[in-house]
Order: C-alpha cells, then sequence, then structure tokens
C-alpha cells in the first residue's frame, strides 16, 4: 500500500496534496515538524541584536530539544 | 539590553518596487508574533518586514527560555510563517531565521544595508517560485507475528528469527531509499533548486514508517500543479514506500546562499 497520507501531526487536512493544488498558501493546518525543518534551517541567517550569544547550531539544538521532549516525555531521545 | 520595553522582530526581506504590493490594508490586517502588528522598515534598495515585540519577550534570556518552551516556540513559529506566508502570497520574499531580533529600525537598516547585494540575489533566485517539500516513510516494518516456538524453541531458533527480522527491515528501507532516489531525480528536473533537509525522527514525524528522505524544492509557480501530479503519481505507483507532499511554503530553505549546482541525487547522504 502506498499512499499520500492526509495529515501529519493534525487531524485537520494537513498537508493534503489535493488541498495544496492551485492554491497557492492556502489555510492549512502545518505540522510543527515540518515548520521547524524550514524555520530553524531554513531561512537567511542574520546576526541580530538579541540572539548574538545564542550559536546556530544552539537555537536549533534547543528547540528540537523542545519538541522531542514534548513528543516524548519521558525519552531522551536522538533528534 | 537596553531599558528599551520593545524590540523589533524581523520576518524577511522583500524588494521595493512591490512595496506597493503591500496594501496599507493587508498589513494593517495582518498580526505577527506576540499579536504584533506588521510594519515595513525601508533599508536601501530593500524592505524588512518587522514587528514591534515587547522586550521582556524577546531579549536574551527569554529567547533562551522560549526556545525550550514547546508552547511558546510553536506559537513564535506559526505566527513567524503567518506572516512570511502572506507576504509571499503577494509578492517575492526572503524569510529569515526564526527569532531574529533588533534593539531598533536604525540597526535593521544598517544590517540589511550590509547585506544588500545577497538579499538582492536571493530574491532574484527565488522570484517566481515555491518551495514544496517532499518526503519518502518506509512503510511500517510487516514483522510477521513472531511464530510460537517455531522451532525448538531454542535461543537459536529466537536469534535466527531477530537475523531475518532485521534483513526484513533494511530491505524495507532500502526499498524506500530507492523509490526517493527516483522521485529526486524527476522532482530536481522541475525545479529550479533543491535542499536535502535531515530525516524526521519517527516520533516527531508522526508517522508509522521511517523517513529516509526529506527534501525542499523551488519549483516555478505555474509549474506547481504539474509538480504535484507528479508526486501523487508516484506516490500512487511506489510499493512499500509512502511519498508526502508539503507546501506551498515561501522559500524558506533557499534563503541562503546558492548551493553548487545540484548534479546527482543523493538520498544517501541524509542518512542519520
Amino acid at each position: 500500500m502506498s499512499s499520500v497520507p492526509a495529515s501529519t501531526g493534525s487531524e485537520r487536512g494537513g498537508t493534503d496534496v489535493v488541498a495544496g493544488a492551485g492554491n497557492p498558501l492556502a489555510e492549512r493546518e502545518i505540522a510543527l515538524v515540518d515548520l521547524l525543518d524550514r524555520l530553524l534551517a531554513g531561512g537567511v541567517v542574520l546576526a541580530g541584536d538579541v540572539t548574538l550569544s545564542i550559536a546556530e547550531v544552539d537555537l536549533v539544538h534547543i528547540s528540537l530539544r523542545a519538541l522531542i521532549t514534548s513528543v516524548s516525555p519521558e525519552s531522551s531521545q536522538e533528534v | 539590553m537596553t531599558a528599551e520595553s520593545t524590540l523589533l522582530y524581523c520576518y524577511a526581506i522583500a524588494r521595493p518596487p512591490v512595496a506597493e504590493a503591500f496594501p496599507p490594508v493587508e498589513l494593517a490586517d495582518l498580526r505577527g508574533v506576540s499579536g504584533s502588528e506588521v510594519d515595513l522598515v525601508r533599508c536601501g534598495d530593500l524592505l524588512a518586514v518587522v514587528s514591534p515585540v515587547p522586550a521582556e519577550e524577546f531579549n536574551e534570556s527569554a529567547l533562551y527560555q522560549g526556545l525550550e518552551d514547546i508552547t511558546w516556540l510553536e506559537e513564535v513559529a506559526r505566527a513567524h510563517n503567518a506572516v512570511v506566508d502572506a507576504l509571499a502570497r503577494l509578492s517575492v520574499v526572503v524569510p529569515l531565521r526564526l527569532a531574529t531580533v533588533y534593539l531598533d529600525d536604525h540597526r535593521v537598516r544598517a544590517v540589511v544595508r550590509e547585506r544588500q547585494e545577497e538579499f538582492s540575489a536571493a530574491l532574484d533566485h527565488v522570484a517566481g517560485h515555491l518551495e514544496w517539500g517532499l518526503k519518502v516513510h518506509t512503510e511500517p516494518a510487516p514483522h510477521p507475528a513472531r511464530q510460537r516456538d517455531s522451532g525448538d524453541g531454542s535461543g537459536r531458533s529466537y536469534l535466527r528469527q531477530r537475523l531475518a527480522e532485521r534483513r526484513t527491515d533494511e530491505g524495507v528501507r532500502q526499498r524506500a531509499l530507492t523509490i526517493a532516489t527516483e522521485l529526486d531525480e524527476v522532482a530536481s528536473a522541475r525545479a529550479r533548486d533543491r535542499r536535502y533537509h535531515r530525516p524526521q525522527s519517527a516520533a516527531l514525524s508522526n508517522s508509522r514508517g521511517e523517513n529516509v528522505f526529506n527534501a525542499s524544492y523551488l519549483v516555478p509557480i505555474n509549474a506547481a500543479d504539474e509538480f504535484i501530479d507528479l508526486a501523487h503519481r508516484f506516490a500512487s505507483n511506489a510499493e512499500n514506500a509512502q511519498v508526502e507532499v508539503t507546501g506551498p511554503w515561501a522559500p524558506y530553505s533557499f534563503a541562503l546562499d546558492p548551493p553548487p549546482r545540484a548534479g546527482q541525487a543523493q538520498p544517501e547522504a541524509v542518512h542519520e
């Protein structure tokens, strides 16, 4: 069986291919993990005034740790 | 840290000729992180899209704490995306990384001007394109229920069974990787650019199988339907794997320096 799952990480719509077709940037619930793939690993890195001392790697690491902890509180699983 | 009560959160960089494409009404309706208003800062030939945010929520120590707090992280990430998404619908933007915060608009101008050429090149690169994600997961391992004492019930028969299961897992993974390689090849042929992301851990991706391939493609807006159809066809023909499409996204994964021109598909490179 192979299929395009109707959703990832959400009960609502998710990332349905059909819903996205011809409907750029349509309203949809995005899986947080897909969003963080882009917001933390993508995007231009400018040295912000505030985050000067937060190394890039730390930013990703800290956030992913938070994400993983939220998913599996009892495990200290590798990303 | 100064004693100022607000900081400027930066979402993205755009180009002024399209500033007229941001009707004040659209901007006025938009709410950014912390429910803030969205504003534009002119930086020479470019525009920075910003929001005034409370310093107590976005100063350094608050950011450290916030990033470890999944609720805060999710709120900010979704708000950031909502703004970038809305702008990408109206115009060409280059998104910035989450939590890029400045003391004031003078600082924003200084930093953006310094990298003006890079931003111009990036805007040229993504103009007329949006990002689509493709992921490939293995089919959940079909371990046949362990036959109860199929052999003599000895340790040896147990080990034999475990070994067979391991081989099955590896076979399933290899088949998914083969599909990913083919998919990547045809998808890349229809995209201007491509980036590989780390495979997602099973716990995070909410998938039953293992994520073996996770990539983004920069696809011409007018070729999006074709790209989706292609992925769809692939998904229905692929056996032993699940193909998932996400998007369209603002071009997050293509905001950095242009990569070495994607030549060979190499999903192997995404192994943990």
